[in-house]
């Protein structure tokens, strides 16, 4: 019996763990929601910077566009969007890959339409300007405001390339 | 029946080094099968084909563990299958999950062949001239393992004939009891180590391996082999590429003699056995 209990436990956290994820097949997670505000915000994504040293795994198929702008659209406001989930919305609506580590505001953000952070030298990444300002906190720590520009850009020399030199401490 | 452990030890050990280096490091699907088929072969004349199979199958949770493992942390591919809280399962994080989990099974499996084969006095031999200390403490280390499970085995088979009250008391009780001994053992040998004349002067080694005709022979063709393995590979002509799709770059001809060689490499000491083997069926037969 002792057994018996030890496995129905097992079993039961299986199960736990598996319902508490959401599980969407790709039609339903890149299905588009009908807007309900009136306030947007501009996201862009570009890698301007990576097109002269781009990765061999991407110079075939179509990852990246010539000219680096890889999202440049609107979306619409939320209460408390903050620049990460503008992004994720944006990449939802072009179905754009992402990859990102962490929950809550340790998000991480690896990588966008498959350049990853390291894929151009060592001090290469993702870092994120919401109007034209550099934030010196995580990605999912400000709020963003409407008609807000959310920039993400792509550095290949820890932010001096881009104009976010950093400066030490 | 262990035919291949008659070779030179240094002969043995750059044939293990060469099988390493692919199968630890090559992350091409293709030269893993290879490695695992080869090994299992291997394992399999060595031990018999039932316990292989049987230590095959144990292993096959923990593939599959890895290989659905992948996928949840890396999110990087072109093609999802789905998606779980908002994160991609990707088709090709899935792939490299097992390829990976190949890779680990492989390793374990030439890992065993090496223990079989490589015993403590083959260890000795090859590292007693370079530091005989540290050589001879890691003889005895890794004796130590061993012979502490098989002792440990003996006092339990007794330990259970009589009356016990729970069963973590009974191996407790054995845990402490095979300590016990061990220590008696090591001061015991610690002891008879120095009556035989231990530090008193250098410590040198005995071997009783001779390099002969075969071990050359055996020598020159890992060596041809592992070349002609490595021309495709520094080549980047087996190259594979997981992310974000899958490119398998098999080109030209120089791949395909990279593969059977590596083939020959994998299947010599389980054939070179099974040869052996049949030789000694033979002679036998025949008297």
């Amino acid at each position: 019996m002792k057994k018996h209990i030890s496995l129905i436990i097992i079993c039961l956290s299986f199960i736990m763990t598996f319902c508490s994820c959401s599980i969407k097949s790709t039609e339903g997670y890149y299905k588009t929601e009908e807007t309900k505000s009136t306030y947007t915000v501009n996201v862009k994504v570009d890698c301007i910077t990576a097109l002269s040293s781009l990765p061999e795994k991407l110079k075939s198929g179509n990852y990246i566009p010539e000219n680096g702008i890889i999202i440049d659209t609107a979306v619409e406001y939320e209460n408390g969007d903050t620049p990460f989930t503008v992004l994720t919305k944006a990449a939802k609506k072009d179905k754009i890959q992402i990859d990102y580590n962490g929950e809550g505001t340790s998000v991480y953000l690896r990588g966008i339409s498959n350049l990853y952070e390291f894929d151009c030298g060592n001090l290469s990444g993702w870092m994120v300007c919401v109007n034209g300002k550099f934030a010196d906190v995580g990605a999912n720590c400000i709020n963003v405001k409407p008609n807000d520009t959310v920039e993400w850009r792509y550095t290949c020399n820890l932010g001096s390339d881009i104009g976010n030199s950093y400066s030490g401490e | 029946m262990k035919a291949f452990s008659n070779f030179h030890p240094v002969v043995i050990f750059i044939y293990f080094i060469a099988v390493f280096s692919v199968s630890m490091f090559i992350q091409n699907p293709v030269y893993l099968f290879i490695s695992m088929t080869g090994s299992f072969l291997f394992l399999c004349v060595l031990n018999t084909i039932k316990t292989t199979i049987i230590s095959f199958l144990k292993y096959i949770p923990f593939t599959v563990l890895i290989t659905i493992l992948n996928p949840l942390f890396s999110h990087n591919g072109a093609t999802p299958l789905f998606f779980i809280n908002d994160n991609a399962f990707t088709l090709e994080a899935l792939i490299y999950g097992s390829v990976l989990a190949l890779m680990i099974l492989c390793v374990i499996f030439w890992f065993k062949c090496f223990n079989i084969i490589f015993n403590s006095e083959k260890i000795l031999f090859l590292f007693g001239k370079i530091s005989p200390k540290i050589s001879l403490i890691f003889s005895m280390a890794l004796h130590f393992i061993p012979n502490f499970s098989k002792y440990f085995n003996e006092v339990l088979s007794v330990q259970k004939k009589m009356k016990s009250n729970s069963k973590l008391k009974l191996y407790i009780n054995c845990f402490s009891a095979v300590i016990t001994h061990s220590f008696e053992t090591s001061v015991d040998t610690a002891d008879s180590m120095s009556a035989r004349g231990h530090s008193t002067g250098k410590v040198t080694n005995f071997g009783r391996f001779r390099f002969k005709t075969n071990d050359f022979i055996l020598l020159i063709s890992i060596i041809t082999l592992i070349i002609l393995t490595y021309i495709a590979i520094v080549a980047d002509n087996t190259k594979v590429v997981y992310y974000p799709v899958i490119i398998f770059s098999n080109s030209g001809i120089s791949a395909f003699i990279s593969y059977i060689s590596f083939a020959v490499l994998c299947f010599l000491p389980g054939i070179y056995e099974i040869k052996e083997d049949l030789k000694w069926k033979y002679s036998i037969s025949k008297i």
